[in-house]
């Protein structure tokens, strides 16, 4: 008889299995939004800028360091990165279309997606640490390793995302082990990935609040927080700026008008900003009344919920989906059932996409390298309109119904994640 | 009735016509796009409107065609197919042409052969709602009489050439300018959208490598100059989605030279078959321009060509899926030979240490 597989073989099949299915995408597809990232990387490698860029620098100073080990393997060619202008830093189809055709683009790709490679299995090795019960935490790998949204994200579109989830992963793991100031110093590494990751912030405050201490240790654990966050969210530019260097060197004329934007914001010129601002509100409410559960779960939970409150109104870019991942599988080990949520998550997501495409998302282009048309369909809103949609059902209601499924979805999503724990 | 308003008709088109005319009538075979519209008449009815005509034993030294289609298509633009292969009529070999007036006749192709069996296809091309009258039913000529209008051939295709192993210049003759004024020898950029386009190639893409250009440009400030080749075949017209783009690194001298690869048009699916026209858009840099030479390079030459294509060069991607995929892929993947092997031997790699860790657990 066939012995089961014990928990270390688990962990290794696991394992096995999805760093293979991740080497087998990562040499093969791309979006352009790659392309731009790595110009940015290899201009401030062959300009000599390696002190002149604080924007998410974790993450850029990562793959500063494995574009510099790759140049050891690949001979690049001549121009292929060249920027004639630093401000304007995203590349154009035609530039994209170069790099494409470069003799050595899968090698480009695979070992430009090389520290995310490493951070996502990282991550993977950080959650099995987080989940405690072997039956849950087992539910929480596959979820991880196996889930369209971070594998697509990460070794399809090509994006870093899971650096800023590692950071996160991290974070909530030392909060579990009540080392706040690892955790503060971990979140506010997190900050450097992604901007987004500032939602979370209050949250975390609140998370770090005992009910059962005394006021004045409770206010020393948060100012102490503020102060390492802060400190080192702050550190980077002002060392660069103390040093003369140039802290907006791929910053662009659209981004410094920032005035218009927060003026638009507040103006409701984005329809999802005050439902957001409501939600967020009311779950700060919420987290400060489960005050008596442990921080770790009071920051997983809310941290959950905030991105399914800003998902529910917008759904932004399909990689940033990547993010509504992590906190729902590391709120397995308090009891939540989300596995269900995911799949529908999964389904919507892609069918959304699909439906709202560009030519850089599903259907063109990202695995250009092999063919412009992967899924054999062509750009697949026009093969909608052309098969498909009717006078009474067009493109348009037909994004409008699966973004309704999607805020039912992130809806069903906040439900499992706030009920309390299974039996 | 109807046969004696044809016979009568034919009778008369044969009087104004010449006494030289040649016996030689045609029968109406069959129609496609056209519903009946009264006797021997026919309104267009669809997208593509046709009558496919049979030879009553035709006269094989005939040289012209008489025919009368109806005022309604005095100004329309038609095409008549000359050589068919079963039911099929090969769109290399056709003439295109507008009649001002009825009867017309148009000189036919000089190799056009007239058998017993040969039939003809006249297309309306561009007319929604026309009336087409086959009371009077083309005729061959030997020489038609001066009353007769003849008809200017406004497109003539002779079937394909076929490249054989040399280089094929291409004639630098007939090109056309676009914001660029001047001749090929000597123009300058006059608008905001310069482009050559070439003289008719009508040749097939089965062995076809790519196309070679060598340019005098003038110098430029920019560290590098993107050159477009857009390429026009017998499925589509000029498009962006048939197109290269070349960058060229600014270099001191002036002459340009470079080979853009075209080898990938005849295993498309849909494949191009026949390669039409070229269209060259150049880079916006004022001064003296001069197309040197511009020639079809065969699959033979590829290799030699190799060093003539630029580093940065966009060539269209492939719109494969399925197995034609995953072979384009293998192909793709194969011609970096030092990636694959790495490749190969990491993924085994993985698989042996996952594999003992997993046994050893």
């Amino acid at each position: 008889m066939r012995k089961p597989m014990n928990n270390r073989q688990f962990l290794i099949a696991a394992l096995g299995f999805g760093i293979l299915l991740r080497l087998v995408l990562m040499p093969f597809f791309a979006h352009v939004d790659l392309f731009s990232e790595a110009r940015r990387v290899f201009y401030v490698l062959e300009n000599d800028h390696l002190f002149d860029n604080t924007h998410r620098f974790v993450v850029f100073y990562i793959e500063v360091i494995f574009s510099a080990f790759s140049t050891f393997f690949i001979d690049v060619t001549e121009g292929l990165f060249h920027i004639p202008d630093p401000t304007q830093s995203v590349a154009s189809l035609v530039d994209y279309q170069f790099f494409l055709n470069d003799p050595n683009i899968y090698k480009h790709l695979f070992f430009f997606k090389l520290p995310y490679l490493i951070f996502d299995i990282a991550t993977a090795l950080l959650i099995w640490r987080f989940v405690d019960k072997p039956e849950h935490r087992k539910i929480a790998l596959l979820l991880w390793l196996f889930n369209p949204l971070t594998l697509f994200s990460t070794y399809i579109f090509g994006r870093f995302e899971v650096i800023s989830l590692f950071f996160l992963v991290a974070s909530a793991l030392q909060l579990k082990y009540d080392r706040v100031f690892f955790a503060s110093v971990l979140f506010a590494l997190a900050l450097h990935c992604r901007e987004i990751n500032l939602l979370y912030t209050p949250f975390l405050l609140i998370a770090l609040i005992d009910f059962k201490d005394h006021w004045s240790r409770n206010a020393i654990v948060v100012a102490g927080s503020v102060a390492t966050i802060a400190t080192i969210y702050l550190l980077p530019a002002w060392l660069v700026n103390l040093s003369g260097g140039n802290t907006q060197l791929f910053v662009g004329s659209d981004v410094i008008n920032q005035g218009d934007t927060l003026n638009k914001l507040l103006s409701l010129g984005y329809y999802w900003f005050y439902p957001v601002v409501i939600g967020l509100a009311a779950l700060a409410i919420y987290q400060w009344e489960i005050g008596y559960k442990p921080k770790a779960e009071r920051f997983i939970v809310c941290a959950s919920v905030v991105l399914f409150i800003y998902f529910g109104f917008n759904v932004h870019s399909v990689h940033y989906a990547a993010w509504l991942v992590i906190f729902p599988i590391l709120s397995i080990q308090y009891g939540k059932k989300v596995v269900l949520p995911f799949i529908a998550l999964s389904g919507t997501w892609l069918l959304l996409w699909l439906l709202k495409t560009d030519t850089g998302v599903f259907t063109l282009f990202l695995a250009a390298p092999l063919s412009t048309d992967f899924i054999g369909m062509g750009h697949f809103p026009s093969f909608f309109e052309k098969h498909i949609a009717t006078d009474s059902f067009t493109l348009h209601q037909a994004i409008q119904l699966v973004r309704s499924l999607f805020l039912v979805v992130m809806g069903f999503f906040t439900y499992r994640v706030l009920k309390s724990e299974s039996k | 009735m109807t046969t004696i308003d044809r016979r009568i008709g034919t009778l008369l088109l044969a009087i104004v016509a010449a006494i030289t005319l040649s016996n030689t009538s045609f029968a109406q075979v069959t129609t496609h796009d056209l519903k009946s519209a009264g006797t021997d008449q026919y309104r267009v009815s669809g997208n593509d409107p046709y009558i496919v005509f049979n030879a009553q034993g035709p006269d094989q030294n005939a040289s012209h065609l008489i025919f009368d289609l109806g005022s309604d298509l005095k100004g329309v633009p038609l095409e008549l197919f000359f050589m068919a292969e079963g039911e099929l009529f090969d769109p290399y070999f056709k003439v295109g042409f507008t009649a001002t007036k009825f009867p017309s006749v148009l000189a036919l192709p000089e190799n056009i052969k007239l058998t017993p069996s040969t039939r003809l296809r006249l297309d309306i091309t561009a007319c929604a709602e026309c009336l087409i009258s086959t009371k009077n039913l083309p005729m061959l000529a030997h020489n038609p009489a001066n009353d007769i209008a003849e008809v200017e051939l406004t497109n003539v295709q002779n079937g394909v050439s076929i490249l054989n192993n040399q280089p094929r210049a291409i004639s630098t003759q007939g090109w056309r300018l676009n914001d660029l004024s001047g001749d090929l020898t000597h123009f300058e950029i006059s608008g905001s959208d310069p482009f050559l386009v070439s003289p008719k190639l009508t040749t097939s893409t089965s062995k076809l490598a790519g196309v070679y250009f060598k340019l005098i440009a003038p110098s430029s400030d920019e560290v590098s100059n993107d050159y477009q080749l857009f390429y026009q075949t017998e499925r589509h017209p000029f498009s962006i989605s048939a197109h290269s783009t070349l960058r060229i690194i600014s270099a001191s001298s002036q002459t340009v030279e470079f080979v853009v690869p075209l080898d990938f048009l005849s295993s498309e699916q849909p494949p191009d078959l026949v390669l039409e026209r070229l269209r060259l858009d150049i880079p916006n840099i004022t001064g003296k321009w001069a197309l040197i030479e511009a020639r079809l390079v065969h699959q033979d030459q590829a290799t030699d060509a190799k060093s003539l294509i630029p580093q940065h060069v966009q060539i269209k991607q492939q719109r494969a899926s399925g197995l034609a995929l995953a072979k384009k892929s293998l192909i793709n993947v194969a011609s970096d030979t030092s990636f694959l092997i790495s490749y190969i031997l990491l993924l085994l790699l993985i698989c042996a240490l996952f594999l003992r860790a997993y046994r050893s657990s």
